[in-house]
């Protein structure tokens, strides 16, 4: 039997065992994509029992009450190797991201790495750069076999997961250093390129990219933040400060426009950046998010770039956007001024009611945390605040809403390290955790033995790797093997687990509008798997409801505009709901009910 | 003639008696006018010169130190001098009167220093950064020149340059809590606001009344978010000027920070009756409404200030923002489009 052979038997016989949960009725209309659809309409598979961490490193708790431990001997062992010693190209800065990807449909998150290389010369070097590792469900993961068909030699910064062609199966868009390509999920445990999407990106040098249903057609379209021209001719210019040779600032290349596709829904693409008028803006982009910010059915979307304003596109009819960072308060911080800003995260943070955006940015800039008042109407109040003093000297990178302990407040971890060796600064640096309440903000990094070391971190995700119905972190780091954080918080609030299967929208339901009613109140959450740096999170989106028994209403838009209502989930439940068909409720972990 | 051979002994003794007076009266006559043009022309042009300056007439002045720079073109002391007279009424001229002083000269270092003067007088910062750089080469410890140096690249937009003179003319005057302010004026424009602490908190430890420390400090400590030691710092200045409109404005905004949206109304109502039209103090104002969910009173209270600042982003994008919470959002659009062109304009204009 050839490699590709035992392969393709081995997850067969993976999915006949454990495929089905949740995944429900396939539009017809996806017919043509090529996977299995006999293997995905077994229901009913339900989740094994709660699995347990026996030998995190060590089980303190925060005084924050936050918890996270890096599990050791998790299997991954994947390190960003992000360029030589010495050679000063800017590329080398960025570092790369990480997907939780469910790439065999046995409902447990699979990890993929993309790694970097060498800049200059990685189009002569074959080295294969995406490491994919499989769950075993408990959080340990095996590096899965070459023979995948994911083969990619470029120097690779994002990874964006998403079931770009409703077949079910997760699709992985990679973004690079002038080389970007997709690669479809073939519900075989193969992928298999897209040869146009790589003709369309071009060689421009692309970050994250954001899988989003733009035109409400019921696929996904994607905007790809694009950074800078440099080239990769040596030697590379390099900068000095205080006497130390530093890499160059992005301004000293000229900036590359950001790139909108329209998913033409038959696996072609179309290139929207110029109609849409989004190419005029040429602003160094690095982090990317869809959401429906003002809730109106359209998703607006916002970048953000290093060192210009940031922009906020919003949609007026179709394929055209009018950008209104500016009038919408998310320009320039608080002060009016430029940010150096690399990733963002979208969540009700103030528990208004408006989802808010948070902002990681360059040292001796606080990140910014814009609270929505009113539809489109953000103001920055982060001076002064705890997000100020603690994020100041740092660079921050991926950002992930998180409720670490399911209290109903999203909680945030921020992944930090400066870009290079700079004098008086440190170079390797400690990530942020910040424990959200009423209250605000406060520090949550004691107590978690990672979170005390510095690193290099970059790109991060979200995924409830062992099942225990808590979102753990992953956190990919140049030269050092990634991190896989486990939460372990200490007595955490009870908590739903949802995943949305699209029809009419989108599968993966990206951009769904949720809110949670108890009698605490209610929380707002958008359903977004782009992790707004590099990565992409789980799909399955975690909702903690404090002392709440049970979330009394669940209204949920759908990309597709349709409008649902679930009533009287139980605390400790799994619910898988199929856009205007029915739900599935599972209980699967321990509530800690009152 | 016989007698010139008897008396050949004689001629000589009497060409001798002849000849010695003459050299005699020659030495004399040398000596007589020697005396008499350094005892009167010599101190009389420095004299002449003294006097004309003591009565104000720079051109007599300039007359009699060239003069006296003609007898004694060498003498590196006069041309300080001439150079010194010269600078403002022809500059190009003192700087060539300084030119032929020799690196060898004792007074090279003074030359640096006068061609810098001339130099900083006509504008040229890059000539008198120049002559400064070579001064403090000679002498790193001169003060002066260390810190005109930070001053000249701190005006000149280069406050990286600036920094590391005013870290120096500060070790050599340690007790001088102006470099101190100056140092962190640096940190401020370089954007490094924690760096400001530590000199602003020495220039008030060695002048612990030094307002523009203090009112530094508060402003410190607020941009990097210690609001408990911004607002002791702006307390302090209010209670030596209560009309101080930036105390006033960083306690608003500490105030707003932590929530207390009626203390922050308080001193921003104190902070405008001094200055109505603050632009910081307008724009936390507008803040403040869209928190209260006004945003129409936030954008009319800001559009007020149009003329004056509408060329200015931060105010255009502040009241952009209002506009299109107020549902205004063809002004919105408009207010866009201007900073659209601004900050195209901005971008024309870096190289």
């Amino acid at each position: 039997m050839l490699p590709r052979r035992r392969w393709l038997f081995s997850i067969g016989l993976t999915l006949l065992v454990v495929v089905g949960y949740g995944i429900g009725a396939i539009e017809e209309r996806f017919q043509s994509w090529h996977a299995d659809r006999g293997l995905l309409a077994r229901l009913g598979v339900r989740p094994t029992a709660l699995p347990t961490i026996p030998d995190v490193e060590r089980s303190t708790v925060t005084d924050a009450g936050l918890q996270f431990e890096e599990l050791p001997n998790s299997g991954v062992s994947f390190a960003y190797d992000n360029g030589p010693e010495g050679q000063f190209h800017l590329a080398e800065t960025l570092g790369g991201g990480v997907g939780a990807i469910d790439f065999d449909l046995d409902t447990h998150p699979d990890l993929i790495f993309v790694d970097g290389g060498d800049p200059i010369t990685w189009p002569q070097n074959r080295t294969e750069r995406v490491t994919l590792y499989r769950s075993n469900g408990e959080g340990r993961f095996t590096p899965v076999n070459a023979d995948w068909g994911l083969s990619w030699t470029g120097y690779a910064h994002g990874c964006a997961i998403a079931d770009m062609n409703n077949d079910g199966f997760d699709d992985v868009l990679i973004t690079g250093y002038q080389q970007s390509g997709l690669f479809l999920n073939q519900g075989d445990g193969t992928f298999q390129e897209l040869p146009l999407f790589r003709e369309l990106a071009g060689e421009r040098w692309c970050a994250t990219a954001c899988w989003s249903d733009l035109d409400s057609d019921g696929d996904l379209d994607v905007y790809i933040a694009c950074y800078a021209d440099c080239s990769r001719s040596l030697p590379t210019p390099v900068c000095e400060s205080k006497g130390m040779r530093v890499h160059c600032n992005p301004h000293s290349y000229g900036p590359v426009p950001d790139l909108l596709l329209e998913n033409t829904g038959d696996g072609g693409f179309v290139d929207r950046s110029d109609s849409s008028g989004i190419a005029q803006y040429r602003e160094y982009g690095l982090g990317v998010i869809a959401v429906d910010l003002d809730r109106d059915g359209t998703q607006e979307i916002f970048v953000a770039n290093d060192g210009d304003r940031n922009l906020l596109f919003h949609q007026t009819s179709a394929w055209v956007y009018e950008e209104m960072a500016l009038s919408s308060g998310v320009a320039f911080n608080g002060q009016g001024e430029t940010m150096g800003s690399m990733g963002i995260a979208c969540a009700d943070f103030d528990q208004n009611g408006q989802l808010d955006l948070f902002t990681t940015n360059f040292s001796n800039e606080s990140n910014s945390l814009f609270q929505q008042q009113e539809p489109l109407v953000f103001l920055d109040n982060t001076q002064g605040t705890i997000i100020d003093r603690i994020s100041r000297p740092l660079v921050g990178w991926s950002a992930i809403p998180i409720d670490a302990d399911a209290d109903r407040f999203v909680d945030l971890f921020v992944a930090n390290g400066h870009v290079t060796q700079m004098p008086g600064e440190q170079w390797a640096q400690l990530s942020t955790l910040l424990k959200n309440s009423r209250a605000g903000f406060q520090d949550a990094q004691r107590g978690s033995l990672w979170l005390e070391h510095p690193r290099h971190a970059r790109g991060a995700c979200r995924a409830d790797l062992n099942r225990d119905g808590l979102d753990d972190l992953v956190v990919s780091l140049i030269d050092d093997p990634a991190a896989i954080l486990l939460n372990t918080t200490a007595n955490p609030g009870n908590r739903i687990q949802l995943q949305l299967i699209g029809t009419a929208s989108p599968r993966s339901a990206e951009g769904a509008i949720i809110e949670v009613e108890c009698p605490a109140g209610t929380t707002v959450h958008s359903l977004s798997r782009n992790a707004g740096y590099l990565s992409s999170n789980d799909g399955v989106i975690t909702i903690g409801l404090g002392a709440e028994t049970s979330a009394e209403t669940i209204r949920l838009v759908w990309p597709s505009g349709l409008r649902e209502e679930l009533q009287a989930i139980p605390a400790g439940s799994r619910v898988t709901v199929i856009e205007g068909r029915r739900f599935i409720v599972q209980t699967g972990w321990h509530s800690a009910t009152q | 003639m016989s007698d010139n051979i008897a008396s050949t002994p004689t001629r000589k003794g009497g060409r001798g008696h002849l000849l010695l007076p003459v050299i005699g009266v020659t030495i004399a006559l040398a000596l007589f006018v020697a005396v008499t043009r350094f005892g009167r022309t010599t101190p009389n042009y420095l004299e002449e010169a003294r006097a004309a300056q003591m009565r104000g007439d720079t051109v007599a002045a300039i007359s009699a130190m060239k003069s006296q720079l003609a007898i004694a073109p060498e003498s590196s002391k006069t041309r300080l001098q001439l150079a010194s007279l010269l600078r403002e009424s022809d500059p190009d001229e003192a700087l060539a009167v300084l030119r032929v002083i020799p690196e060898s000269d004792a007074n090279w270092t003074a030359a640096l220093q006068e061609t810098a003067i001339i130099h900083m007088l006509s504008g040229q910062t890059d000539e008198a950064s120049a002559a400064l750089e070579a001064l403090v080469a000679v002498e790193p410890e001169h003060f002066g020149a260390q810190l005109s140096l930070a001053e000249l690249y701190f005006n000149n937009h280069d406050p990286k340059k600036a920094l590391p003179h005013a870290q120096v003319a500060a070790k050599l005057e340690p007790n001088r809590a102006q470099t101190f302010l100056l140092i962190a004026d640096i940190h401020d424009v370089l954007q490094n606001y924690a760096m400001m602490i530590e000199p602003l908190q020495i220039a008030v430890d060695i002048d612990p009344d030094f307002y523009a420390a203090h009112l530094n400090l508060a402003y410190a400590h607020h941009r990097i978010g210690q609001l408990a030691e911004a607002t002791t710092q702006a307390e302090w200045c209010l209670k030596k000027n209560s009309r101080e409109v930036a105390a006033l404005r960083i306690l608003a905004s500490v105030a707003r920070s932590e929530g207390r949206f009626d203390d922050a109304e308080k001193w921003l109502a104190q902070a405008l009756k001094v200055r109505p039209e603050d632009l910081d103090c307008r724009i936390l104002e507008a803040d403040l409404l869209l928190y209260q969910r006004q945003p129409q009173a936030a954008y009319e209270r800001l559009k007020e200030l149009y003329d004056s600042h509408s060329t200015t982003v931060r105010y255009l994008g502040a009241l952009s923002r209002s506009a299109a919470a107020a549902g205004e959002r063809d002004e919105a659009r408009k207010l866009y489009q201007s900073v659209e062109e601004l900050l195209q304009k901005s971008r024309a204009a870096t190289p």
